[in-house]
């Protein structure tokens, strides 16, 4: 049995009878799923039956830090929540750091588990096990950064943590995050499964401590981490100064910095305007996750124009993409303003940036018009028209009630042929990396059980040149689908189960992340892993990820680009002729599917493959 | 014949500008171009470049040419071209 890290129990907390449960943490559990995303997925799997609709009781919130969160492990702040997400229809997983995930573990909880509906708006406070609901009316309307200073004074301590949601999730918006204090859970519209529970916040503070099974097996693994991040020439040198911006100028350089929707990548490339450079200009200081030594988190203010003075945490490279580039904005203050709108408002800067672009894409062409579009001039570029669709879409006004819900959603919506323009895979937007000049990373986002989602494979090989397991040519398709498996796996078990920061891998641990993983799991919980066992964690997980998305009907036809992608090769930058056809994705599939023990075909885990994953009850949900 | 050097972060600050043109004979390799960058900007691109024992290009730094690796074409015996593009980039993480 596990000796630390883990706390030992779930919370469930029911809001439509107001009962909470308190459940035991099975070794089986742990040894199986580590936590995190493990947790989370294992729970929806379980808990959440085929077609349940995302916004209504009967979806679940699963909040899983890790057992190495609040343990001084470093870089390990984190933790995923899990839920059917209302955008795409599959497996809505999301992770965030910063204190929250820390002060669960310090409350008691390895897990919470949030089902049914409020009756009114509610804030549950967690202080230990005391566990509370409270009116929401004080906070209910607020913008989230407002919120959580309500629910601190409410609560007359100024130490609690506070993960809530915006206006953009009490409205709904199915690319709605979570906020707790400047860190988002942001991806696939969970913050709008909170808001159809009528759950505003969650306010957590413990007085607890995570214990560790063995200090001198602690100190030998915590050691060689440590030095890992020494040894990197990137980590400390570049990475903690400077954050993820780095990456605007790198994909800016090998052409696949995507821009104007998708069709300006390596046309357009602003990064004069919004590169390292800019974002460093506008720098005022920088934040750390709990126990991070590295601090990649930017502080930065704008200096310019109406934006003077607005402060924001990044914006992350992320975020340059899809409020700079991805909508034609060359310049740094109108985007940091936008990352701490889109913040405020409780919407995910991705999917909201790209959803822009897709409406600046239709009104260039015509399609839409400034009837359609509440009077706003959307052309590329024009950062005003940014900053009011998104307070647009967080509250439903108007025009941005068509752009509320996504890409897809507003296609579908406004008709016309306009689907081919959406940028999204499942219904989530994409990330900011042309894939058609970075193939694995392509199939990463085209398999990953979440849609379009850079945090599921990131494809480090093709991307940084790093060279583990082997080194990779990006413009290739050979061997992609056994290297989107190995990226898939390990990280799903060493960076979203444990879970730890996701810049670990490439940076530190590139070859040893599973040892890594391993090292730490004995050392804090007691539990012996061999890193090979680790990786199957992530293999285990990824195949009932993939079981749930198949019974709610997600098939092969499913694993697919925009046709953009497909049918129109870059057309300058370093990427210049670049594209993923239809053929190449149905190599890169056969080969994908064959190696993880799929149905090529249909892309469904056979039988023989989940019995071997210790899934065999999976097996007998989906081969009735 | 003219190329263009293309270099982004640290390099790009030793160098002193992101894109720079360069006029190398005819019939030079990247590793004609290479002894080019150690001659013209030495002591502000060395330890950015060059490992300081061997004095061979750090195993981080990347070089490419028209997008593409060159360990997938001929390393540092790649031919260049009028017009090429050769882009060498530092360690960059994030994302």
């Amino acid at each position: 049995m596990y000796s630390g890290g883990y706390a030992g129990k779930l919370l469930r907390i029911n809001l439509s009878d107001k009962t909470v449960k308190e459940e035991p943490l099975s070794e089986g559990m742990a040894r199986d799923f580590i936590g995190g995303a493990g947790f989370g997925i294992k729970h929806l799997f379980d808990e959440v039956k085929p077609h349940t609709d995302p916004l209504g009781p009967e979806n679940k919130l699963i909040f899983a830090p890790g057992p190495f969160t609040g343990a001084v492990v470093p870089c390990a702040s984190r933790m995923a929540v899990t839920g059917k997400s209302p955008l795409t229809g599959a497996v809505g997983m999301a992770l965030s750091g910063g204190e929250f995930p820390s002060e669960m573990k310090f409350a008691g909880w390895d897990g919470i588990i949030i089902e049914g509906k409020a009756e009114k708006p509610t804030y549950i406070s967690i202080m230990g096990k005391d566990i509370r609901f409270h009116d929401a009316g004080c906070c209910w309307g607020t913008l989230t950064f407002d919120c959580q200073q309500i629910i601190k004074n409410e609560m007359h301590d100024q130490n609690v943590r506070v993960c809530c949601i915006g206006p953009a999730g009490e409205h709904l918006s199915k690319i709605a995050c979570m906020i707790n204090e400047r860190r988002a859970v942001g991806r696939k519209g969970l913050g709008a499964v909170m808001g159809s529970k009528n759950l505003k916040a969650i306010a957590i503070r413990g007085t607890g401590k995570v214990g560790i099974a063995s200090q001198a097996k602690y100190k030998v693994a915590h050691a060689a981490l440590l030095k890992a991040f020494k040894n990197s020439p990137v980590l400390y040198p570049e990475f903690s100064h400077h954050g993820t911006p780095m990456v605007v100028d790198l994909t800016g350089a090998m052409g696949v910095l995507p821009a104007k929707n998708w069709t300006a990548t390596g046309e357009f490339v602003p990064v004069e305007g919004i590169g390292k450079d800019a974002q460093a200009s506008r720098k005022v200081g920088r934040e750390h996750c709990h126990d991070c030594p590295v601090g990649c988190s930017q502080l930065k203010v704008a200096k310019t124009g109406v934006y003077a003075g607005i402060l924001s945490e990044g914006p992350d490279f992320e975020t340059v993409y899809s409020f700079g580039s991805g909508v034609g904005i060359s310049e740094v203050d109108p985007i940091i303003a936008a990352d701490r709108l889109a913040d405020e408002l409780g919407l995910d800067s991705i999917s909201s940036g790209v959803t822009v672009s897709f409406a600046m894409e239709l009104f260039e062409k015509g399609m839409l018009t400034l009837e359609d579009t509440d009077g706003i001039d959307l052309h590329f570029g024009n950062d005003e028209a940014l900053m009011k669709l998104l307070r647009k879409m967080a509250f439903r006004d108007g025009f941005g009630d068509l752009l509320a819900d996504g890409s897809l959603a507003a296609a579908r919506r406004i008709g016309k042929g306009t689907e081919k323009y959406a940028m999204h895979i499942k219904g989530l937007e994409l990330p900011g990396y042309d894939v058609r000049g970075l193939k694995a990373h392509g199939l990463g986002f085209a398999t990953s059980y979440t849609g379009a989602d850079h945090c599921r494979s990131y494809a480090f090989q093709e991307v940084f040149g790093v060279p583990v397991p082997w080194e990779v040519d990006r413009f290739s398709i050979k061997d992609k689908g056994k290297l989107t498996i190995w990226n898939q796996d390990i990280r799903t078990s060493t960076l979203d189960c444990a879970p730890m920061c996701a810049f670990l891998i490439d940076m530190a641990v590139p070859a040893t992340a599973c040892e890594n993983t391993a090292n730490l799991m004995e050392a804090v919980t007691g539990l012996s892993f061999t890193p090979e066992e680790v990786r199957k964690v992530g293999e285990r997980i990824n195949n009932l990820a993939k079981v749930f998305n198949v019974r709610e009907g997600f098939t092969r036809a499913d694993d697919r680009f925009p046709e953009r992608l497909m049918t129109e090769p870059l057309k300058a930058g370093g990427s210049k002729g670049q594209v993923i056809s239809r053929a190449d994705l149905d190599t890169m599939l056969d080969e994908y599917y064959t190696l993880r023990g799929w149905e090529i075909k249909t892309g469904i885990p056979t039988r023989e493959k989940l019995t071997d994953l210790r899934l065999a009850y999976v097996a007998d949900a989906l081969y009735l | 014949m003219k190329i263009i050097l293309h270099t982004i972060l640290g390099i790009k600050d030793a160098i002193g500008q992101r894109l720079t043109e360069v006029d190398l004979p005819y019939g030079s390799k990247v590793a004609d171009l290479i002894i080019y960058m150690r001659e013209r900007w030495g002591s502000r691109l060395s330890s950015r470049l060059f490992s300081p024992t061997s004095g061979d290009v750090l195993p981080h730094v990347r070089i490419m040419v028209n997008g593409q690796a060159i360990s997938f074409l001929e390393g540092m015996e790649t031919p260049l071209k009028e017009g090429d593009e050769v882009l060498v980039l530092p360690p960059v993480s994030g994302g």
